[in-house]
C-alpha cells in the first residue's frame, strides 16, 4: 500500500499540476491533426520572401467597394483641395455613440475622455503631451475649435507633429464618428446657457 | 516444503518455487482490475488541455506588459486589437502600432530594441502564440465580443498580467459549458473589455438570462457551429 502511494505520488510529481506556468510550448499528447500545415493569419510563410502568410494588396490595385473616391469623405476636402467644414456624413445619435467609443479607445490615451490633452500616456516621460481641443481661452484651444472638421480628418488620417496617423488603425467612417464627438466635447465645454434648449434652462439656474 | 528435494540426478537440490508464488495471481488481480481505472484517469487528467495548453507563459521578444498598458495607462483593448470586432483574428498588433508611442516614450529604452529594429527593417516581430485553437475549429472573436462575452471570461485578467499565459484550457468541453449555457457570462453590450465587470445588482444569472433574450443569443451546439 505505502508502495502504491509512492508511485502515485511521483507520477504526479512527474507530471506535475494542471494550469502550472510553464515556457514550453504545449505538446498534445494526442496530436489529433490540432496542427495541420497549412497557413493561417499572422502565421509565419516560407512561401513567400518576407516570411508572412499576410500579404499586402498588391501595388496599384483596388481592393473592391474601396475606391475612396469621394474627396469629401476619404479627404475631408473639397473639389479644389481646401479642407470641408462640413460633414460629409449624416450627424445622428448612432454615429455619435460610437464616435464617443471610438474617441474613447483611440484617442483618450492622450487627449483624455474630455478633451483636455491629459491622459494617462501623454503623461508619460517623453511624449509632448497634446494641445487642449477643447479650451477656448488657449490659442490651440481656439484653433482646433475653429479648424474646418476636414483638416481634423486629414490630422487623424496622416498624423502631425508627433501625434501619428491612424488610418490604419481607424476606419474612414469611424473618423468622421470621432470628429462629430469631438465637436460635441468642444460644444459640451463651451455652452451658454442659451445652448440650452429653453423649456430645460430653467433647470439649471 | 523443503529444499532439499533431490534433483533428477538425485543429488543437485530442485529449485522450488515457494509457497507464497500461489497466491500472486490473487494479490495481482485488484491491481489489474484498477488499472483501466488508472489509466483513463490519468489520460482524463493529462492528456486534457487544461494540463498540457493551461498556464503555457513563453517568453516574447519583449517583455511587453498588459498590465501597464491595459491595467494602469487604461488603454482599451482594441487600441491594439483592431481586428478582434471585425473578424475572427482580435490581431496581433503591427510595429507601427507599438512605435505610435515608442517613437517618444522610452525610445532609447534597450528593451524595445526588436521594435525599433522590427520598425526600421520592415521585418515581422517574432511575437510567441499563446492561445491556438485545433487548426479544425473555426473560432471567431468577432462574434464573441458582439453577443459580449467579456474578454476575461477567455483571457483572464489581462490588465493584471505582467506576462500573459493561457488561463483557459480552450477545450470543446470548455467551449461548450458557456455555448449551453452563455447566461453564465453574458454582458450588456459595449462592455466586453470592461476589466473585473460587475454584473448589474450582482446576479449574473438573472442579468444574463434577460440579455439571452433580448439580445438574441442562440450559441451553436452543433458540429459544424465551430467545426466546417
Amino acid at each position: 500500500m505505502r508502495s502504491l502511494i509512492a508511485m502515485l505520488v511521483a507520477a504526479a510529481a512527474l507530471g506535475g499540476c494542471r494550469g502550472e506556468p510553464s515556457k514550453l510550448p504545449p505538446v498534445h499528447l494526442n496530436p489529433n491533426m490540432d496542427t495541420q500545415d497549412k497557413y493561417k493569419a499572422y502565421g509565419a510563410s516560407h512561401l513567400f520572401q518576407d516570411g508572412r502568410t499576410m500579404r499586402e494588396p498588391p501595388a496599384n490595385t483596388v481592393q473592391f467597394g474601396l475606391s475612396k473616391e469621394s474627396d469629401e469623405i476619404y479627404r475631408g476636402q473639397d473639389e479644389f483641395g481646401n479642407f470641408i467644414s462640413k460633414f460629409p456624413v449624416t450627424l445622428d445619435a448612432k454615429l455619435m455613440k460610437r464616435g464617443q467609443e471610438r474617441y474613447d479607445i483611440f484617442c483618450a490615451p492622450c487627449h483624455d475622455k474630455s478633451g483636455g490633452g491629459k491622459g494617462m500616456v501623454a503623461q508619460r516621460p517623453g511624449l509632448v503631451p497634446p494641445p487642449s481641443f477643447v479650451d477656448s481661452t488657449d490659442v490651440n484651444g481656439r484653433r482646433i475649435i475653429n479648424m474646418p472638421v476636414g483638416e481634423i480628418f486629414n490630422t487623424i488620417t496622416n498624423g502631425k507633429n508627433t501625434m501619428p496617423a491612424y488610418r490604419t488603425q481607424i476606419p474612414t467612417d469611424d473618423r468622421w464618428a470621432i470628429i462629430a464627438y469631438l465637436r460635441a466635447l468642444q460644444r459640451g465645454q463651451n455652452a451658454r446657457l442659451s445652448d440650452v434648449p429653453a423649456d430645460q434652462q430653467g433647470s439649471l439656474k | 516444503m523443503s529444499n532439499e528435494n533431490p534433483g533428477h540426478d538425485g543429488k543437485k537440490p530442485l529449485f522450488v518455487f515457494p509457497e507464497f508464488h500461489n497466491r500472486i495471481p490473487l494479490m495481482l488481480a485488484p491491481v489489474l482490475a484498477l488499472a483501466p481505472i488508472g489509466l483513463i484517469g490519468a489520460i482524463w487528467y493529462y492528456f486534457s488541455p487544461s494540463f498540457t495548453d493551461v498556464g503555457y507563459q513563453p517568453d516574447q521578444p519583449v517583455p511587453y506588459s498588459h498590465k501597464l498598458h491595459a491595467g494602469d495607462l487604461g488603454i482599451d483593448c482594441r487600441y491594439c486589437h483592431v481586428g478582434v470586432e471585425k473578424g475572427p483574428h482580435a490581431g496581433v498588433p503591427p510595429t507601427q502600432t507599438c512605435m505610435n508611442c515608442h517613437a517618444s516614450v522610452k525610445k532609447d529604452s534597450p528593451l524595445l530594441t526588436p521594435v525599433r529594429e522590427s520598425w526600421t527593417s520592415g521585418e515581422s516581430m517574432q511575437w510567441v502564440r499563446i492561445h491556438k485553437s485545433p487548426d479544425y475549429v473555426y473560432f471567431d472573436h468577432s462574434a464573441h465580443v458582439r453577443a459580449t462575452i467579456g474578454c476575461e471570461a477567455c483571457h483572464g485578467r489581462i490588465d493584471q498580467a505582467v506576462v500573459v499565459k493561457q488561463e483557459q484550457p480552450l477545450s470543446m468541453s470548455w467551449c461548450l459549458e458557456c455555448h449551453k449555457a452563455p447566461e453564465n457570462y453574458l454582458r450588456p453590450r459595449g462592455t466586453a473589455t470592461v476589466m473585473g465587470y460587475k454584473p448589474e445588482g450582482g446576479d449574473q444569472l438573472a442579468q444574463g438570462t434577460k440579455l439571452k433574450k433580448e439580445n438574441n443569443i442562440n450559441p451553436p451546439i452543433h458540429c459544424s457551429g465551430c467545426h466546417r
